[in-house]
Formats: structure tokens, C-alpha cells, sequence
């Protein structure tokens, strides 16, 4: 099964759901990115060729070891990076540069500290030019929608780390995208807050149907989460091979503790070699990361 | 999912932090009091040793009589109003100019390409060198005053507001672009509110260089002010008259650097206020 490529792979993603045919709302055609390190001769090439077709409503995982190339190619999907070679299109047009039709989560706090969580929220109404009470109203509604009722006068360094993520996830919906960048969003928490949030984010992503894009380099969360798992390895990084994720939905805390879980994510260790190579791989993978 | 806390406790909690802060706010000004004390302290040991000169290092009660006589005749509050009129002015003039300038050359790439060259070479030139340039195109008197305080104002704020600028985390911007803020929005919500504490820190390293700059102006062409007083005090070997001097110039500074950091208190409730610059 497990699709080794040198080619660039392209599979329609839209896996074992009552949900929408796969129609296509997310999809990279033949993206190549260089890098020119300061000191060196040649560019980097960190994207080889990666094309891919994300269906509306989906939740995909990207899962690579650092360097692999993950987060820049969530980058370019945000318009922030324009790649070297390649497109993006989203409904089925090229993007070039943010788009409202796209939001983005960072690893980051980026919620800003200058404002309370309730203007931060409102912040990217504002942005589209939405004004009044509405906003008000909108922004109250998504900060309990993630269980910060009550905080909406406290700025972001009253909170904790999981709190101004939780903000941050208000902000993001509240702009209403048609799909969700995530770039390791629950990176810097701890492993209970993770969780909780992990939980908390599956449970939004049920009742919207957001397309998601979830860059992890866990691959318990990306299970957990995802429709579909995208794999790739990295230097240069390529789409290695893309595995369903065959379970149920909705999906309880619960299901990370079931046999299923554990085959699964024993499986994508395999799909990384940890199995026959004792884990060297994925150490090597840690290596320069540009 | 806060769990609330029953109305007795959430008092008694209250009282708790208040309580806390109000002791260490009370720490803090004896402390800084204390100081005074101290350096006055031993500032009067000084002029009791034997041998010391109440002409050259006059005793307490001198600069007091000094400071009264000097404020019943008028001389001291006209003096400091005049003073303070010309620091105003050209630190309001440099101020602004700093925040103006310092922000788009901190922000906008190319206003920093354009505008570097120029401010770096001027900044090494201090204030006071304009001295002389200053005289020869406007004449000796207060305008000549104001815009050698608005250079020296200006060239300390402007580098620490473009500073400020270039900190700013790029994920907020990065935040702000695909929220769907126009690059003009993002000057005006994410660059200027990010870098408010570095335009503090100009603002606040401003007052210093203002007023450094205002005494050395005054003691070349002034007729009234701080620093003319100073030096008349000099000519005259009038110590106390100095110390007076000095003394209201110290605390006048000292009162537009609280004030400043009161504001910042109010604008930024967001980011901590240090107390030293």
C-alpha cells in the first residue's frame, strides 16, 4: 500500500464519508520550492512536486519529520509563500497571495496581545468590513462556541497558553473560511491541554464541516483527527503516500485507547520505517532542518 | 467553564491581591524616598566636615533660603515656566516628527532604504552641534531654542519607534494578511499598536535628551530658563542658586518621565511598564 514515489502523487481525497461528493476545494498542482540559504551554492529544494486534491469538508493531516517541508507548503496553500513552480487553486481558480476564503492557525501565539480576546475576535469581521453590533454579537458567539465564556475582556497574557489558542481558533472561525490552514496548532501545549483542545477542535470541526489542513508531526493527533493522512518525507519534501483513516465519526477521546487507534498509528509508523530501521530515519529527518 | 467563585470568597480574594499590590506600591515609595533621603544625607555630612566651603558646596539651609528667596521674587517659576515652554514645544515638534518618521522607515521597506542613509548619518551629530547652524539661520531666541531641542528629541525617539517597528512578530502580520487585513490596516492595527512600548521608550529617552539639550542652549542665549539661571548662578558664585537649579530641573524631568509612564500604563494595559528606561 504504501505509494513510494519518486513521481509527485496525486490522489482525490474524499474517504469514507456520508459527507459531500468529493468535490475538489483545495488543491496544489505541481508545487517545487527552493530555498537559498545564505552561505549556499545552490538552492534548496524543500517541495518536490507535490500536487494534491483536498475535498470540501474533509480534514487532512500533513505528517512529516521536521524539514520535510510540511509547514512551507501550508504556507503557500496560505498565500504567504509563493512557491517557486506550481499553483494553488481553490473552487477550482488559481490563489495567489491571503485569501478570505482561507484562514490560517499558526504554531505561534498570534493572537494580539494588544487587544482583549473579544476585539481579537472581532478583529477579522472588522478586517472584511463588517461593523455594529453584528460583530459584537458574532464574536460573543464564537468565544463561547470554544469555551471562553466570561474571558472576553481579558487580553492574552491573563490567559494561558491553551486559552489564547482557544482565542485564537474563535478568531479563525469567526471570519467564516471556507477552509482551515492549521500549522501545528497545538504544538506548544502541554499533553493534557492538547487533548483537551485536540477534543474540543473535533467537536467544531463536526458541526461546521470545514475543510481542514492540519499540519502535525504527531502522528496520534493526525489519527485522531483526520479523514486522510498525507505522509511526507523530507529533503526533498515529497508526498510519500496518502492513507485513509478508517474510523468512525464522530470520534470520542475515547477511540485513542482502542485497539483500531493503536493499529493505526502502529501503521504509520511503518509508513515512516521506524519498524526496520529502529527509528535512525525519522532521526535523520531531524537533521538540518533549514 | 470558569468556575465561579461564591461572592464572599471572590471578596476575600480581592482583598488578597489588592493587599498584595497596595504593600508592594507602599515598598516602592518608601524605597525611592529613602534614596533621597539617603543622597541628601549625605550630601549635608558633606558641608558639616571641617574644612568645606559653604561658598563652593553650600549647606542645606542655604539652597533652601536660596530656593525661597529665588521663588518669592518670581525668579525660579518664571524661570521654569519659560523653561518648560521651550522643552514643550520642541519635544512636542520632535516627538511627533520621531513617531512620523521612525514608523515609516521602520515599517515600509523602501521608506527605510530612502530615509536610513540620511538619519544614520545624522544621528552621531549631536544636538548641540547645530548650534551654531541654528543661530546663523534663524537668529539667537526661543525658535532657535525649539528646534535644537526638536533635533535632539527627534533623533533619540526616531530610532527607538523604527526599532520597534522591525520587532514586531511577523506572525502577527502573518495573522492580520489572512484574516483579510489590507496592508494599510496592518500599518495602522497590528504595526503601530505592537511597537506602542518602543514609542514609549523614545518618548521617555526624549524628555532626557530634551532637557540636556534645552540647558546647554540656554546657557549660550537665553535671557530667562533653567539653565540661564544656572549659569548666572555660576558668574556670580551663587552655589545655592545652581543647586536650585539643577534641583527643579531634575524634578520637572523626572515628573514628565511619570506622567509618561502613567500614559503608557493607560494605553498599553496590555504590556508591562518597566520602571527604569
Amino acid at each position: 500500500m504504501a505509494e513510494n514515489s519518486r513521481m509527485p502523487v496525486s490522489l482525490n481525497v474524499g474517504v469514507g464519508e456520508p459527507s459531500v461528493p468529493s468535490e475538489v476545494t483545495l488543491e496544489a498542482r505541481n508545487i517545487c520550492h527552493y530555498f537559498l540559504p545564505v552561505k549556499a551554492r545552490r538552492a534548496l529544494l524543500v517541495i518536490d512536486g507535490v500536487s494534491l486534491t483536498i475535498a470540501r469538508g474533509t480534514f487532512t493531516a500533513i505528517v512529516g519529520a521536521s524539514g520535510c517541508g510540511k509547514s512551507t507548503l501550508l504556507r503557500i496553500f496560505a498565500g504567504l509563500v509563493s512557491p517557486s513552480k506550481g499553483e494553488v487553486l481553490l473552487d477550482g481558480e488559481v490563489t495567489r497571495g491571503p485569501d478570505p476564503r482561507k484562514g490560517m492557525v499558526f504554531q505561534e501565539d498570534s493572537v494580539f496581545p494588544w487587544l482583549t480576546v473579544q476585539k481579537n475576535v472581532e478583529y477579522g469581521l472588522r478586517a472584511r468590513g463588517r461593523k455594529g453590533d453584528v460583530v459584537r454579537a458574532e464574536a460573543t458567539r464564537w468565544i463561547q462556541a470554544v469555551g471562553l465564556e466570561g474571558f472576553g475582556e481579558a487580553y492574552p497574557r491573563e490567559l494561558s497558553g491553551g486559552m489564547r489558542k482557544r482565542a485564537d481558533l474563535a478568531r479563525v472561525y469567526a471570519t467564516n473560511p471556507e477552509v482551515l490552514l492549521m500549522d501545528e496548532p497545538f504544538g506548544a501545549l502541554d499533553a493534557l491541554t492538547r487533548e483537551a483542545l485536540q477534543a474540543d477542535l473535533l467537536n467544531l470541526w463536526q458541526e461546521l464541516r470545514k475543510t481542514v489542513v492540519f499540519v502535525t508531526h504527531d502522528l496520534d493527533e493526525a489519527a485522531y483527527l483526520a479523514d486522510v493522512v498525507v505522509f511526507m518525507s523530507p529533503r526533498p519534501g515529497r508526498v510519500t503516500a496518502i492513507l485513509p483513516v478508517p474510523l468512525g465519526r464522530p470520534r470520542s477521546p475515547r477511540i485513542r485507547t482502542s485497539p483500531e487507534f493503536f493499529a493505526l498509528t502502529r501503521r504509520f509508523r511503518e509508513q515512516f520505517g521506524y519498524a526496520e530501521l529502529g527509528g535512525s530515519r525519522a532521526l535523520a529527518g531531524e537533521a538540518g532542518t533549514p | 467553564m470558569v468556575p465561579k467563585l461564591a461572592d464572599s470568597e471572590e471578596i476575600a480574594v480581592r482583598a488578597a491581591i489588592h493587599g498584595r499590590r497596595r504593600r508592594r506600591r507602599l515598598v516602592q515609595w518608601s524605597l525611592g524616598i529613602a534614596s533621597v533621603i539617603f543622597v541628601v544625607g549625605v550630601y549635608d555630612a558633606i558641608t558639616h566636615l571641617p574644612g568645606s566651603n559653604p561658598a563652593i558646596v553650600p549647606p542645606l539651609h542655604d539652597i533652601a533660603g536660596s530656593a525661597g528667596s529665588l521663588i518669592a521674587a518670581g525668579t525660579l517659576p518664571s524661570a521654569a515656566a519659560a523653561s518648560l515652554e521651550t522643552v514643550a514645544m520642541g519635544y512636542a515638534i520632535g516627538c511627533s516628527l520621531g513617531i512620523l518618521i521612525g514608523s515609516l522607515r521602520g515599517w515600509f521597506r523602501i521608506m527605510g532604504y530612502l530615509l536610513d542613509p540620511i538619519i544614520d548619518s545624522l544621528r552621531p551629530v549631536p544636538a548641540l552641534a547645530y548650534i551654531p547652524l541654528v543661530i546663523l539661520w534663524v537668529g539667537i531666541g526661543e525658535d532657535a531654542r525649539v528646534l535644537v531641542i526638536s533635533v535632539a528629541a527627534f533623533l533619540s525617539c526616531v530610532v527607538s519607534v523604527s526599532a520597534g517597528m522591525r520587532e514586531v512578530p511577523v506572525v502577527y502580520v502573518e495573522a492580520a494578511r489572512t484574516m483579510g487585513a489590507s496592508r494599510a490596516r496592518v500599518f495602522w492595527t497590528v504595526a503601530i499598536p505592537a511597537s506602542v512600548p518602543y514609542i514609549f521608550t523614545g518618548l521617555r529617552v526624549a524628555v532626557g535628551a530634551a532637557w540636556g539639550t534645552l540647558v546647554a542652549a540656554e546657557l549660550i542665549a537665553a535671557q530667562n530658563g533653567l539653565g540661564f539661571l544656572l549659569e548666572a548662578g555660576q558668574q556670580f558664585l551663587e552655589t545655592s542658586q545652581v543647586m536650585t537649579s539643577l534641583v527643579t530641573i531634575g524634578v520637572l524631568g523626572f515628573l514628565m518621565d511619570a506622567i509618561l509612564r502613567v500614559l503608557q500604563g493607560r494605553v498599553a494595559r496590555w504590556a508591562p511598564v518597566d520602571s527604569g528606561t
